[in-house]
């Protein structure tokens, strides 16, 4: 499995390597170019996309990770991105938009509440897959009683991997 | 539905025959409708072979004098010659009117009666003299003689015995006293009644309760000495113990003993010898007693005894002479008897003294058998003894017996609670069938050969139960289930079952190994199948037998309603409604049952327990049940077993939802705020 995954892996660094050298100063002049062109943007979504880069970073391969809390950061940057590139039109490249808490808090909050999603909802879904697990134990028991009180059969005792699901 | 109609109305007429059979009016009981049994009025002086005499009064012909004798259920009586004895009408014999089984209320029991024609003259001999002088009238002694041997003859012509010829047997016919009659010989067992002196030594040596039914030689033996008593005026020997008759018989002779003790009239000695010969071949017939009373001379010689040999044989230092002496004296003696066969000294003995090599040789060839084989004392002196003296009766560890008599030796021995292992010995061996080997005009039964099987098989409806019902039609069946009824064929069965469930535990089994092995033998081969199930180990199928067995039984012999029966087999009967699976309709089932045990009708346990359909549909039902059952398990194991695995998919489930819910929301967003810059 963690062969399969490492396969499926995007090896940027093998990429880039395979450029040759004028293929590589393009690029990075290109960049630098566009880095110098949009500014407060980049530097809006380096500020905002902070923890989806940490999460990239410190959890390579929880892809769930990446996309939710990804996602969900980005849901908040759009708003201040969008913000951002009509002042910047209306205020020629204005950045003290960059010193609002508020927005600040609206790119990191989203984020916050994707970590919280992806951390509780996997509890919550199991809580209420085993409450729906001993529900129907317990119909299938009622059921079986009821078949082993009409009809007389043995119905084979196991009760204590009952009492396992209880106790989970 | 019609045949059930049928039947219904085959059992409704039995239930009419069995209420009229069992009318008993203030202390007396009422047989066939005619004969009034008065239990008040016990007539003492005709109390004979264990029976009990009652006056009766016939409710057709008032006239006519009658008694009934009630036999003793502690023997039986001869319950196959019954029918001959009614249709016989012999001047010598007394008349039988009826028989039948009937309420014997002073012992509160069923009891085989007997009702005779009263002897209006009384009996012959009182307390043992004669009160007829025979000796001084020729012509009455001829008559009297005549008639007795005419008596015989009519017996021989029917192949039967009457075994009750004696002194105290005798009856005047009528009050002028000018007819003398025999009385009963079909209460008890043939000649278990007979004093000593009336039975040739043969007989003599049995047990009295295994003599069997002897020959008609025996007959002749008892006449002669009844003779001999009319003619000497009392009845001789009366006081004489078995043991010593039988010795003095075994030495002197039987008529050489009897001049002993009494002075025998010269006129009549040759008859006298003729007829109580020791030789049962030499006895007298009908046509040479005709001849001496007429004074015509008779062809042949009288052998009164065995010839004794000239030189002794010593069996434990007692010197014996003949072939009957040494039997007698082996039986006494078992070890020195079979010392003397196993040394060859007896085969030395037969061919010394009674020039008998071919006897010596198999004498030789069973001590050989014996040394080769070794152990059975008791058995190898009972060969060597039927060998030696073919007529004599067998014995065996103690028990003397003629093979047609054993089945009532062992129907006593049942019947007092006493072991019958040496019987099942004897019918594990080949003495019987040695002993008919030797008998030169008898046959034994076809089945004889059966026997060892029969032991061999402990199922029910074998072993000794079913030999001795197989072998002697006269014993009832003595199944404890019956208590104090009497059961002498299948028609009784189910009436004495149902009339002692009193007294009976129906927690039991409603059946047991005599009642089987007595339907067996008296119902034939189609009730094979019936023993087969009943041989099952399944509970239900011997259940089923059963119910089959006794449905049977009603719907052929009645009576229409067996109301105690009937809760005693649905007790019984609730293995087979296990065999339906469904609780609720097992309940059905047991409130049905309770319902036709107050009908008493058997045939409807059949129809409600045996219903094809029912059982089809619950056997389906049951099929599916199961299905489901084993589904919902199969559901639950999986549950629980795999609730890791079920979580896992379940927090795979939810990182899904999540991600397609960032990412709607992400879109979302994306949209939301595209078309505000736009529109700005």
């Amino acid at each position: 499995m963690k062969q399969k995954n490492k396969a499926n892996e995007i090896h940027l660094t093998d990429s880039f390597k395979r450029l040759n050298w004028l293929q590589k100063g393009a690029l990075a002049f290109f960049l630098i170019i566009l880095m110098i062109t949009t500014f407060p943007i980049v530097l809006i979504l380096m500020i905002g996309l902070l923890p989806t880069i940490t999460v990239m970073y410190t959890d390579r391969r929880n892809y769930d990770k990446q996309i939710i809390i990804g996602c969900f950061n980005l849901a908040g940057v759009f708003f201040y991105l969008f913000r951002v590139m009509g002042d910047y039109a209306a205020h020629n490249g204005r950045f003290d938009i960059v010193g609002d808490v508020t927005m600040l808090i609206l790119m990191l909050g989203a984020a916050a509440l994707g970590l919280v999603l992806y951390n509780e909802l996997p509890a919550l879904y199991i809580y209420f897959a085993r409450s729906n697990y001993k529900h129907r134990i317990e119909k299938i028991n009622q059921r079986l009683e009821k078949l082993s009180e009409e009809w007389g059969i043995d119905i084979p005792a196991s009760n204590n991997e009952e009492a396992e699901v209880k106790n989970r | 539905m019609a045949e059930n109609l049928n039947t219904e109305q085959d059992v409704d007429t039995y239930t009419e025959v069995q209420d009229q059979e069992n009318a008993v009016i203030a202390g007396k009981y009422l047989m066939k409708e005619r004969f009034e049994i008065d239990f008040a009025e016990h007539i003492s002086w005709l109390d004979n072979n264990g029976a009990k005499a009652y006056a009766v009064s016939d409710r057709i012909d008032s006239t006519r004098r009658l008694f009934a004798l009630v036999c003793s259920n502690e023997t039986s009586p001869r319950m196959t010659i019954l029918p001959y004895l009614k249709s016989i009408d012999n001047p010598a014999l007394m008349k039988m009117v009826e028989y039948g089984v009937i309420n014997f209320l002073p012992e509160e029991s069923k009891n085989m009666a007997l009702i005779y024609e009263m002897p209006l003259g009384g009996k012959v001999f009182e307390k043992g003299i004669s009160n007829i002088d025979l000796a001084s009238n020729n012509e009455k002694f001829r008559k009297v003689a005549l008639s007795l041997m005419g008596l015989n003859d009519a017996f021989k012509g029917m192949e039967m015995t009457h075994r009750a010829i004696r002194a105290d047997n005798l009856y005047y016919k009528d009050a002028e006293r000018t007819e003398i009659v025999v009385g009963d010989c079909a209460a008890s067992f043939p000649a278990y009644y007979q004093p000593p002196m009336f039975e040739p030594i043969e007989s003599l040596m049995a047990d009295r309760q295994a003599r069997g039914n002897g020959t008609f030689r025996d007959d002749i033996y008892s006449i002669g000495m009844v003779l001999l008593c009319l003619a000497c005026g009392k009845d001789i020997g009366r006081d004489l113990l078995l043991p010593q008759v039988l010795q003095q018989k075994l030495s002197k002779g039987s008529f050489t003993f009897v001049c002993s003790l009494e002075k025998v009239p010269t006129t009549y000695s040759s008859l006298f010898k003729g007829l109580i010969n020791d030789f049962a071949d030499a006895r007298w017939s009908y046509s040479s007693v005709f001849n001496s009373l007429e004074g015509k001379p008779i062809n042949h010689t009288i052998n009164l005894a065995p010839e004794k040999a000239k030189r002794a044989l010593n069996i434990d230092r007692q010197k014996v002479y003949t072939a009957t002496e040494i039997v007698y004296t082996a039986h006494l003696n078992i070890d020195a008897a079979y010392e003397l066969i196993v040394q060859g000294k007896l085969s030395e003995w037969i061919k010394s003294s009674m020039e008998d090599e071919k006897l010596a040789s198999r004498i030789d060839a069973l001590a050989k058998q014996e040394l080769s084989s070794g152990g059975n004392k008791d058995l190898t002196v009972a060969r060597a003894c039927i060998l030696l003296c073919p007529n004599m009766p067998i014995r065996y560890k103690g028990i003397t017996f003629f093979p047609d008599g054993i089945a009532k030796a062992v129907f006593l021995q049942m019947k007092h609670l006493q072991s019958v292992d040496v019987y099942v010995d004897i019918f594990g061996s080949d003495l019987i069938r040695l002993w008919y080997q030797e008998q030169e005009d008898l046959r034994s039964s076809a089945n004889i050969t059966d026997f060892k099987l029969y032991i061999l098989r402990r199922e029910i409806g074998y072993g000794i139960e079913r030999i001795i019902y197989d072998v002697d039609s006269d014993i009832p069946c003595i199944s404890p289930l019956f208590g104090k009824e009497l059961v002498y064929a299948p028609q009784n069965v189910l009436r004495a079952l149902d009339s002692s469930f009193n007294e009976q535990d129906i927690s039991k089994s409603p059946y047991d190994r005599h009642l089987i092995a007595f339907l067996r033998c008296r119902m034939g081969k189609k009730i094979d199948n019936i023993l087969a199930d009943l041989n099952s180990s399944r509970d239900e199928l011997k259940a089923a037998a059963v119910m089959h067995l006794y449905t049977n039984l009603q719907n052929k012999y009645g009576p229409a309603k067996l109301n105690n029966l009937t809760i005693w087999l649905v007790n019984f009967l609730k293995v087979i409604i296990k065999v339906y699976h469904n609780k609720k309709y097992q309940k059905y089932l047991e409130k049905e049952l309770v319902k036709i045990a107050k009908t008493g009708k058997l045939y409807e346990i059949v129809e409600l327990l045996e219903n094809e359909h029912a059982l089809e549909k619950d056997r389906i039902d049951y099929a599916n049940v199961l299905n489901e059952a084993n589904l919902l398990i199969n559901e639950k194991n999986k549950i629980i077993n795999h609730t890791d695995k079920m979580d896992e998919e379940a927090k795979e489930a939810a990182l899904r939802f999540a991600s397609v819910l960032a990412m709607m929301i992400m879109t979302a967003s994306f949209a939301f705020n595209l078309i505000s810059w736009v529109l700005q």
